[in-house]
C-alpha cells in the first residue's frame, strides 16, 4: 500500500489531485464493499424478475451496507439493456430469462469516499452470454497488465483495449472509456474520461471501465474496478 | 475544493419537461436566495426545478445528473413552501435521511415546478 501512495505522491497534474479526505486504506476499503456487494447483488437476480425490481433491490443492498448515497445512479441491466450506454435509460419491463445475461454498475459512496464497480453474469447456459461476460473481465485485465508492465498512457489503453475487443470479436463502447475516483467528490477535480490522458494513470485513482457489445447490438457485458496491480485481485 | 460546474445539458436531458419554457407557456415565478443575493427567475410549467437552477447558475454541484443519489442538488424552503411540495418518495426520503438534512431541504431534482408552486422561495442550503 505504501507504493501505492508514493505514486500518488509523485505529482502528476491536476487531474490526479485528491481531496482532503483521501487515505488508500478508505479508498481500498470502500472498494471491498463495493465488489462485495456486487455479488450480492447478483446472487438475488434470478430468472422471472423485472429489471426495476432488481435495481430496487440493488439500492436496498447498498443503503444495508450505508450506501445510501451514489456519485452516480444504479445500474442492473438485463439482457438487451445490457447493450446501453452509461446514462441511457433501459427498456423498460426487461425481465430476466433463464437463458440471459445481466450487468451490474454502481458508483455508491460511503462516508467521504466514492467507490465503483461493474460485473457481468449468466443465468443458464448460452455460451455467446458467458463468453461476453467472461472475455469482458480478460479484457480488462488485459489492458490493466498492459498498464501494469508497459506504464502506458490512458489513451494507449484505451487504443489497446479497442483492437483487443474485436481481436475477441466485439465492439467496444468507448462512451465508456475510464475515469477517476476519489473521496466524494472525484468530478470536482477531473470529470473527463482516461482514453484522453496522455500520461500513464496512477493505481488507485483511475477506474478501468471496459463496456463490450455484440456487433448485432443484442447484447453486451461490463468490468470495471480500479487501475491496480495484480495483487489486489484474486 | 475547486468549484464544480452545473450539469451540462446532455447529462440532465431526461429531466427535460417537452414543454419546456416556450413564450407562450404558463410560467412559474421563483425567488432565488444564495447568501446576501436575492432575485427572481421564471420558469415554465412542468419544468424540473434542479434544470432551472442550473439555468439561473444557482451553483449546484448535481454530480449524479439529477437521479436523485448524490444529494448535491439539495436546496432549502421555508416551511410554508415546503409544505406545498409533494411529499418525498422513499429513495429521496431515504438520502435526506442519511444525510441529515434539515426541516424544508429537499432534492430539487425531485421537484416540479406547478402553478401551485408560483412564488417558490429557494434557497441554498448552509
Amino acid at each position: 500500500m505504501s507504493a501505492v501512495a508514493e505514486k500518488i505522491d509523485d505529482g502528476r497534474g491536476a487531474l490526479e489531485h485528491v481531496g482532503a479526505a483521501f487515505t488508500t486504506d478508505r479508498m481500498l476499503e470502500v472498494r471491498n464493499i463495493t465488489r462485495s456487494a456486487i455479488h450480492e447483488i447478483a446472487a438475488r437476480c434470478k430468472p422471472g424478475m423485472v429489471e426495476e425490481d432488481a435495481v430496487e433491490m440493488a439500492r436496498d443492498i447498498l443503503a444495508s451496507h450505508g450506501m445510501v448515497q451514489g456519485w452516480h445512479d444504479v445500474y442492473v441491466r438485463f439482457g438487451t439493456n445490457t447493450t446501453k450506454t452509461f446514462g441511457a435509460p433501459s427498456d423498460p419491463g426487461i425481465v430476466l430469462g433463464e437463458d440471459d445475461v445481466f450487468l451490474i454498475d454502481i458508483g455508491p459512496v460511503l462516508e467521504k469516499w466514492e467507490g465503483d464497480g461493474g460485473d457481468t453474469f449468466v443465468t443458464g447456459d448460452n455460451p455467446a452470454y458467458a463468453k461476453c461476460a467472461a472475455d469482458a473481465r480478460a479484457l480488462f485485465h488485459l489492458v490493466r497488465k498492459k498498464w501494469e508492465s508497459e506504464n502506458a498512457t490512458g489513451k494507449a489503453l484505451y487504443d489497446y483495449a479497442d483492437a483487443e475487443a474485436k481481436k475477441m470479436g466485439w465492439e467496444l463502447n468507448l462512451d465508456l472509456s475510464g475515469h477517476r475516483l476519489s473521496d466524494f467528490p472525484h468530478a470536482a477535480i477531473y470529470e473527463g474520461p482516461m482514453n484522453t490522458v496522455d500520461f500513464c494513470p496512477s493505481p488507485l485513482i483511475w477506474i478501468l471501465e471496459i463496456h463490450i457489445r455484440d456487433p448485432e447490438m443484442k447484447f453486451g457485458a461490463f468490468f470495471e474496478d480500479m487501475l491496480l496491480d495484480d495483487g489486489y485481485f484474486a | 475544493m475547486e468549484q464544480i460546474l452545473p450539469p451540462s445539458p446532455a447529462s440532465v436531458a431526461h429531466l427535460t419537461d417537452a414543454g419546456g419554457p416556450a413564450a407562450e407557456a404558463p410560467s412559474v415565478r421563483l425567488v432565488l436566495r444564495q447568501a446576501t443575493r436575492c432575485r427572481d427567475v421564471v420558469a415554465g410549467r412542468g419544468e424540473n426545478l434542479m434544470i432551472v437552477l442550473s439555468r439561473a447558475e444557482f451553483g449546484l454541484p448535481a454530480i449524479c445528473g439529477g437521479k436523485g443519489v448524490c444529494g448535491t442538488c439539495r436546496v432549502a424552503f421555508p416551511e410554508v413552501w415546503a409544505m406545498r411540495l409533494a411529499q418525498p418518495e422513499k429513495r429521496e426520503y431515504q438520502l435526506l435521511c442519511h444525510l441529515k438534512a434539515r426541516a424544508g431541504e429537499r432534492l430539487s431534482c425531485r421537484i416540479t415546478l406547478t402553478a401551485a408552486l408560483d412564488g417558490l422561495e429557494v434557497s441554498a442550503c448552509e
